[in-house]
């Protein structure tokens, strides 16, 4: 395996105080790697300090062998780096349609098609609700809609926000078996979830942030013997 | 209605949105001092359901009451006076204000008190003041956030604004609370916080109807769950009842994750 991305002694935050710290770690290519940790603990702010959403306060960004700290977000998104951020994001006034072609504007006319059609194959609902405003969408709809937006640029890196939160266990499913084939099509995952438990289970690894820090980093199984993480931040019994 | 009512009825329930029946002739009773999960695919109605019956959403069809009294016809400042408040799926929190004014701003908006009632009826208005600070300051030391009281909301974690939501909600000393996803996005551990709290507050006589998708957390704390499908019932009944329903199965669990919700 290859590294995808580094985060080499990066620290991050909103203004001049950090609240992901001095952090490195590294992803690999065509994996699924999962952030945990308490709410707070900075697993959000890392997300975005990889898309550029928040401000760079020291430490190296590496993509594909490229320093990529300094790019602004669009840049990144050239590069094949897509995010899809917490909560209903949606443009609420426009409908399905016109949600989704917004998110393929950057592609010609037939490409855009193309891309529209494969989601709409792959998530249903979305044919189903096409002309439905997506402000009348459920949260869970709304969740689905932005997470096809992303996809239709096909990025190299998805960093995806919380992709299971307000979706039914079947509809979560769903998503998390996506979430893996996009990995085995090629696709680098990170993403941070609450839903702990199905997250493991799809990821190759996970990565254990607490006060802006990694505390942890292993693959699931590593994750699940450990005691104190298991009671700290899994919900398990001391 | 009689004084035999049941404590909360919900009588055809419906709502289009763009020419889409969001719920559908929805009908319901909740006991008091009870927990009941309200669970269904994504886009089965169960949020519009909370939002129409606190007034968040206008109502097609459909009247409610609560202990026999009619609240379909109220607005939604006076449902909550009534006694019956919510939650919503994204916390909404004054960011700059201390925990203290979120819960005082709260429970102005519960009960009513106005700007014009601090300057004509002065005393009054001070009066409803110094309870809703006694009940603000009980409230964050059961929710755990006595510690923070005086510091801006914008230094909670999520999980702590779910807590303030919730804590919120309770400001008015509720009858009843509908609950929009209470640990959707939270960390595992303080799920089985939020759990601990809400069983405590059922204790103490509030009722309580929830949505959420965590199904481990439903089958822990509910006693009935009511699953919608397309704005209508598809099964009611007990936890384990439900998510062995085959329909609920297929429509919602799905058969892979059946074993996990357990």
């Amino acid at each position: 395996m290859t590294p995808a991305l580094a985060f080499e002694g990066v620290s991050a935050g909103y203004s001049d105080e950090a609240i992901v710290r001095d952090l490195s770690c590294t992803i690999e290519d065509r994996s699924v790697t999962c952030l945990i940790g308490a709410n707070g603990a900075g697993k959000s702010t890392l997300l975005k300090s990889a898309f550029g959403l928040v401000r760079h306060l020291g430490g190296r960004l590496i993509y594909r062998g490229e320093a990529i700290h300094e790019l602004l977000p669009e840049a990144r998104l050239q590069r094949g780096i897509a995010l899809v951020p917490q909560g209903r994001c949606n443009f609420q006034d426009m409908t399905v349609r016109e949600n989704l072609w917004l998110g393929a504007y950057t592609l010609a006319r037939p490409a855009a098609e193309a891309a529209i059609g494969r989601r709409v194959a792959q998530f249903p609902m979305l044919g189903r609700k096409w002309n439905q405003l997506a402000g009348n969408l459920s949260g869970g709809e709304q969740q689905i809609l932005e997470m096809s937006m992303a996809l239709l640029v096909d990025p190299t890196l998805l960093l995806l926000d919380e992709p299971s939160l307000g979706l039914s266990p079947k509809t979560m499913n769903e998503v998390f078996a996506v979430i893996r084939a996009l990995a085995a099509s090629g696709v680098t995952v990170v993403m941070v979830e609450q839903n702990v438990h199905g997250a493991l289970a799809i990821s190759d690894r996970v990565i254990v942030l607490d006060l802006g820090q990694k505390i942890f980093e292993g693959p699931p199984t590593a994750v699940m013997a450990d005691a104190h993480i298991r009671t700290a931040f899994l919900g398990a019994a001391p | 209605m009689s004084a035999a009512a049941p404590f909360f009825r919900v009588s055809g329930l419906s709502k289009m949105f763009s020419g889409v029946r969001a719920i559908d002739d929805l009908s319901f009773d909740l006991e008091r001092g009870s927990i009941t999960g309200l669970i269904g695919p994504n886009g089965s109605g169960k949020s519009t359901t909370i939002d129409c019956l606190s007034r968040f959403q206008s109502v097609d069809n459909g009247s409610w009451w609560l202990e026999g009294r009619e609240l379909s016809h109220l607005p939604r400042h006076a449902i909550a006076r009534a006694g019956m408040s919510r939650t919503f799926q994204a916390v909404r929190t004054y960011d700059s204000l201390s925990l203290m004014d979120n819960l005082g701003l709260a429970a102005q908006e519960h009960e009513g008190v106005r700007w014009w009632d601090a300057l004509v009826h002065g005393r009054a208005a001070r009066s409803a003041d110094d309870a809703a600070r006694l009940r603000t300051a009980e409230l964050l030391e059961i929710v755990g956030l006595t510690r923070l009281a005086e510091s801006p909301a914008a230094v909670l974690s999520y999980g702590q604004r779910k807590l303030l939501s919730i804590a919120a909600a309770m400001m008015a000393a509720p009858k009843l609370v509908l609950l929009d996803e209470p640990v959707a996005g939270v960390n595992p551990t303080m799920v089985l916080r939020i759990e601990a709290l809400l069983r405590l507050f059922r204790d103490r006589g509030v009722t309580l109807l929830l949505v959420e998708h965590n199904m481990g957390f439903v089958m822990r704390l509910c006693q009935r769950v009511i699953v919608l499908e397309t704005g209508r019932i598809l099964a009611d009944g007990d936890p384990s009842a439900v998510r062995d329903d085959p329909r609920v199965l297929d429509a919602y669990i799905g058969r892979s994750a059946a074993g996990r919700a357990a």
